[in-house]
């Protein structure tokens, strides 16, 4: 189904950034990334290590809306 | 392999019990939102439509367009051919993309090397680039089509690059020619002599004696009857059979082999490995080179078109939409009433082949997997020639 919930930039590394979504943190890289990445930008996370694509963060912000609403759907783990 | 992930993309759990050196328990279970697509129950059809790419923003275009034809089904419109074809073309594109990720960069994660990220760039830029000299706007899963403007000689440029990029950095030159290895000696010969990062991983894999590694005996799902699989998915409001699925009462395997289960280097290796692991990473290679000679047919398939503007606003019916993308089958249904979704429910290929008795749980159930580090990275191998759409989180109990 190849779901990916945005990530939020929180700081820069040298070749990757460290990024949060729903409180869980991550080092993801960079490198595939055609264009400049900032704290505050939303990023697509692929694989949980490789941010494949950065997104308008009115976008990401719609789309973790609509993640909030499918997770009030699903049975608890 | 993930020990967390974020809720709402959810993750399959693969709980192994080794003894002595042999698989004696698997269980799987997977918390993956099968019933994501409720959130599009209430939007108007081209809103709902617009989400589906950023909702599955990995398989986005399949996703989009397995929505699309579920619609156009419902409101029996037939898309002209050049839109079918350039729809698929992206489709395809989208698949290469992900098919290169599992050889280039899954696959080595898995035995220990670093992945080649740089030399997916060019190919990613590439692939990115269709979409845009296919269609002169912006929006292209429109509900009948969109505004079809193929800028050819751009496209032609874009194929060149993308053939250059699979045979540079993916295949190595003498294989890219739409048929590469005309036969099993000429695939081995490759594969045991080849710099070509993709030869790598089935090296590893047949030099480690896991060439029949997690053989069952799970056969390819057959083509599904569209009347019982509309009827099915209409009555699965509780979701419970796209997350388990039957078919005829049993689990069948879809993906890269499936597709390629009759290839003569395939059907030659199945001989000797089943549907072991060799098989599978060589089904995915195939299917690598043959996406390339896909992408050039759909081009020439895709020719301008300008549909004009439908009025879907009191428009009902439902209607089932079926793509093969990367991981294998995926099917959207929907019901519609009024302009708008009523019922929307999606089965991905992944509730297959990592169902409880799908092809995975069933080809590692007493398989031998040696002990130590070795268990868990000949797993991992395994899960990552079947390519679930999510995250794993693997526990290995040995005795």
């Amino acid at each position: 189904m190849c779901i990916a919930i945005p990530a939020r930039v929180v700081e820069l590394r040298e070749t990757g950034a460290l990024v949060e979504r729903y409180g869980e943190r991550l080092e993801v890289s960079l490198l595939l990334l055609e264009e400049p990445v900032a704290p505050g930008d939303y990023l697509i996370i692929q694989a949980r290590a490789f941010a494949v694509e950065k997104i308008a963060p009115e976008e990401a912000l719609e789309i973790q809306r609509l993640f909030d609403a499918i997770i009030e759907t699903m049975p608890s783990v | 392999m993930s020990s967390a992930l974020g809720p709402g993309e959810g993750k399959l759990r693969i709980q192994i019990r080794v003894e002595k050196g042999v698989i004696a328990a698997v269980a799987l279970a997977s918390t993956r939102p099968v019933s994501a697509g409720s959130v599009l129950v209430g939007r108007r059809l081209d809103e709902a439509l617009a989400l589906l790419p950023r909702l599955f923003s990995l398989c986005g275009v399949a996703q989009a367009v397995a929505g699309l034809r579920a619609v156009e089904n419902a409101l029996g419109l037939v898309v002209p051919p050049p839109q079918a074809a350039a729809r698929q073309l992206l489709v395809t594109a989208e698949a290469l993309e992900q098919t290169v990720w599992r050889i280039l960069i899954d696959g080595p994660r898995c035995i220990g090397v670093e992945p080649a990220l740089e030399s997916l760039k060019p190919l990613r830029r590439a692939l990115a680039s269709l979409r845009l000299l296919l269609f002169s706007e912006p929006v292209w899963m429109r509900i009948g089509g969109a505004r079809l403007a193929p800028d050819r000689a751009r496209l032609a440029g874009a194929l060149d690059e993308i053939e250059r990029c699979i045979e540079r950095t993916v295949l190595g030159r003498a294989t890219v020619d739409g048929s590469p290895w005309p036969d099993r000696g000429a695939f081995e010969t490759w594969m045991r002599t080849s710099p070509a990062p993709a030869a790598l991983v089935p090296r590893w894999a047949n030099g480690q004696g896991l060439a029949g590694f997690g053989r069952g005996t799970v056969e390819p799902l057959p083509e599904f009857d569209p009347a019982w699989l509309a009827w099915r998915l209409a009555n699965d409001s509780d979701h419970s059979f796209c997350a388990r699925p039957n078919h005829v009462g049993g689990v069948g395997e879809t993906g890269a082999l499936t597709r390629y289960w009759t290839h003569p280097l395939i059907a030659a290796l199945r001989t000797e490995h089943g549907n072991g692991l060799f098989v599978r990473l060589t089904a995915r290679l195939i299917e690598c080179a043959a996406f390339v000679a896909e992408l050039r047919n759909q081009f020439q398939m895709a020719s301008a078109d300008h549909p004009g503007t439908l009025d879907l606003r009191n428009v009902s019916g439902s209607g089932l939409g079926i793509v093969e993308c990367a991981r294998g089958r995926l099917v959207h249904w929907l019901a519609i009433t009024e302009g708008r979704v009523s019922a929307y429910r999606i089965l991905a290929p992944t509730e297959w082949n990592f169902h409880p008795e799908g092809p995975l749980a069933r080809g590692l159930a007493g398989a031998e997997v040696g002990r130590g580090d070795r268990v868990r990275q000949v797993i991992e191998l395994l899960v990552m020639a079947l390519d679930p759409c999510v995250g794993c989180e693997l526990a290995v109990d040995e005795h």
